[in-house]
């Protein structure tokens, strides 16, 4: 009877580290949020919209701290010196042209930058997808030879862009190599994929994704990022109307 | 003597690549087939088809960190004389010190929030109902200027300017018809605050405002113009603008120009996401004269207590947008009605097409057939067309 529980013993030992180290759904987005988050970053980053038309190019710098703060300057000669600066709840948007000083709250901020899938708020990494999604761990998939964790995650609200999203998230980097984005009836709508990456400052950053429209034929987003430096000094006067209007 | 003239062109060609890339020298071009009702001389109603346009042409300077310049300027489609026209429509440069920047030149400053109506818009004026409705910018006008700004925090300032006087009948630039004055704009409780004082020394025949209840011409010799403009969220985002023409002087008729300049302008604006990729905006702007006329006169089109624009914008995708946009006078029940679309074909480059329609008649604000025609005034009786093209290069 000793040996029996001894045994028993021993075998829930070596269970017990499994259980405490697999994660949930929600620790695996969070994870993946948190490798997008910077005391300070700074970076170069390009447009590339496809479609049967050709290719239209746009390209910014982009400037953040923390989660709610971020200043954008655009490069590419059709909006050269507009730029947008987000602070936790409003944005300012400044067009050269018209010496023009605009302060906007609420929708703007969920609006797509450039009309990329790239919302004003994703640029700081300030959206919180826990509070808005459930998520389910639905299993685990080798993807372009790196092994992922496959989630599905289902919107609480309607303030996201999209009801359902499946991820493939790197299960030690946290990066996300792979996105699909559904309708409420499953129907696909994007598919996002990275196709680069550099570790910087220890963190596996994606450098250039693509987004495929499932709806339209021949049309695709790719987005490069460079000259990326994270919690790099970036002085308190960046993220003001004093560089904004400038 | 050769020489030397050589030496100077070969150092000037020299420098051609460094003045280049020193610059960011944009051209965007606008051209349009239009179509529209119009009347000749003898105010006999036709149909014109006409080619329009224009050239902004921009140098930008980007090569120094702390100095910002840029020289602009529209040249315009030929008019019956067949001479291209050209406006200057910026020559400014912007020092940036560590504790201020200075802004001296031909340019814009922005006072006030509005799309159309803005009363915050003191330097300029933006409450007239007469403006085209087809660009992305409604108001662009600039002034000669030299103004000062001083940050007060991250989001806060305090800004200075002085307006260069226009020449008077006589040729001359008196300082008295200069114009200065300053605002500051600060946050507090969500809102966005700015508060301002315009010293206006113009000689006006009218005031900037097109309204007034009066008949008769004064010339007046300056006026003072403080106003007020707030900003804010309820949902739709919210701006409330206010402002007054004070003249210089106590006679009791300018004492009533004081009332009917009294004006408020106000504005709702929500944006939000139809489909996917798709976005809908909605703008409602209106402008208050609340002591100009509430009833519906004739001949008292341009003097009415209130005009309102709404405006609905869809964007499909990153391509395309179509909107619908008007300026309505309510007393008399006209309005021009703007309907556009604009696709973004290749880079820099757009597909256009504007209808604009005017809604009342007679002497109506807004006139399909309007009976105080003005040759060389007037252009649209009625109805325009225009199709045409933008490139950005």
């Amino acid at each position: 009877m000793k040996n029996k529980i001894i045994t028993i013993l021993i075998l829930l030992s070596l269970f017990i580290p499994v259980a405490a180290f697999t994660l949930t759904g929600e620790e695996i987005i969070r994870r993946a949020d948190n490798i997008q988050i910077f005391e300070t970053s700074e970076a170069s980053g390009e447009f590339q919209i496809k479609d049967r038309f050709g290719v239209k190019v746009s390209t910014f710098n982009s400037w953040s701290r923390g989660t709610n703060e971020s200043l954008i300057e655009f490069t590419s000669r059709a909006e050269r010196g507009q730029k947008v600066l987000r602070t936790e709840d409003e944005l300012y948007l400044f067009y050269p042209d018209a010496e023009e000083l605009i302060r906007m709250q609420g929708s703007m901020l969920r609006q797509s930058m450039l009309g990329s899938d790239i919302s004003y708020e994703d640029m700081t990494g300030g959206k919180d997808r826990i509070s808005q999604y459930d998520v389910i761990l639905e299993g685990e998939e080798s993807f372009k030879g790196n092994d992922c964790y496959v989630l599905i995650m289902t919107a609480k609200v309607r303030t996201v862009p999209y009801p359902k999203e499946k991820l493939w998230i790197d299960k030690e980097t946290f990066l996300v190599w792979k996105a699909e984005y559904y309708t409420k009836s499953d129907r696909l709508l994007k598919e996002m994929e990275t196709l680069d990456t550099k570790i910087i400052n220890g963190r596996t950053i994606a450098v250039e994704t693509r987004i495929v429209d499932k709806m339209k034929t021949d049309t695709e987003t790719i987005m490069f990022m460079s000259d990326i430096k994270i919690n790099i000094p970036i002085d308190d006067a960046m993220f003001s109307l004093e560089e904004l209007s400038w | 003597m050769v020489k030397k003239a050589f030496s100077v062109l070969l150092l000037l060609m020299a420098a051609v690549p460094l003045l280049m890339a020193e610059n960011s020298i944009s051209i965007d071009m606008e051209l349009y087939n239009t179509v529209m009702k119009t009347r000749n001389l003898a105010k006999e109603s036709y149909w014109a088809y006409a080619m329009a346009g224009k050239a902004a042409v921009s140098f930008k300077s980007t090569g120094n960190r702390n100095v910002r310049a840029d020289l602009a300027g529209d040249i315009l489609y030929p008019d019956s004389s067949g001479i291209p026209g050209f406006i200057l429509q910026k020559a400014y440069v912007k020092a940036k010190f560590p504790t201020l920047r200075l802004t001296l030149g031909k340019t814009r400053l922005g006072w006030g929030d509005g799309f159309v109506f803005n009363s915050g818009d003191v330097i300029f004026g933006s409450t007239s109902p007469y403006v085209n409705l087809t660009g992305s910018e409604i108001r662009t006008d600039t002034t000669w200027l030299t103004s000062i700004n001083y940050p007060l925090g991250r989001f806060s300032f305090i800004e200075g300017l002085i307006v260069a006087p226009e020449a008077n009948a006589s040729g001359m630039r008196q300082i008295g018809d200069s114009g200065a004055g300053f605002r500051l704009y600060t946050k507090a409780g969500g809102i966005k605050i700015e508060t301002g004082y315009y010293f206006d020394g113009t000689d006006n025949t009218t005031y900037d405002l097109n309204y007034t209840n009066s008949t008769e011409a004064y010339t007046i010799n300056a006026l003072h113009r403080p106003y007020i403009s707030l900003q804010g969220n309820i949902g739709p985002d919210w701006y409330l603008n206010s402002s007054v023409a004070i003249p210089i002087s106590n006679s009791n008729i300018l004492e009533s120009i004081t009332k009917d300049t009294f004006n408020i302008s106000m504005g709702l604006f929500h944006m939000m996401e139809v489909g996917y990729n798709n976005s809908l905006s909605f703008r409602l702007e209106s402008v208050i004269l609340p002591y100009l006329n509430w009833e519906g006169d004739e001949g008292a089109a341009g003097s009415y207590a209130i005009l309102v624009y709404p405006e609905i914008s869809l964007g499909l995708g990153s391509t395309v947008r179509m909107s619908l946009r008007s300026i309505v006078s309510p007393i008399d029940l006209s309005a021009q009605i703007t309907s556009g679309l604009s696709w973004n074909v290749f880079e820099g480059f757009n597909l256009l097409a504007y209808t604009t329609v005017n809604a009342g008649d007679g002497d109506d604000t807004f006139s399909w057939n309007k009976s105080d025609w003005m040759p060389g005034v007037d252009s649209i009786d009625g109805i325009s067309l225009m199709m045409g093209v933008s490139f950005i290069y």
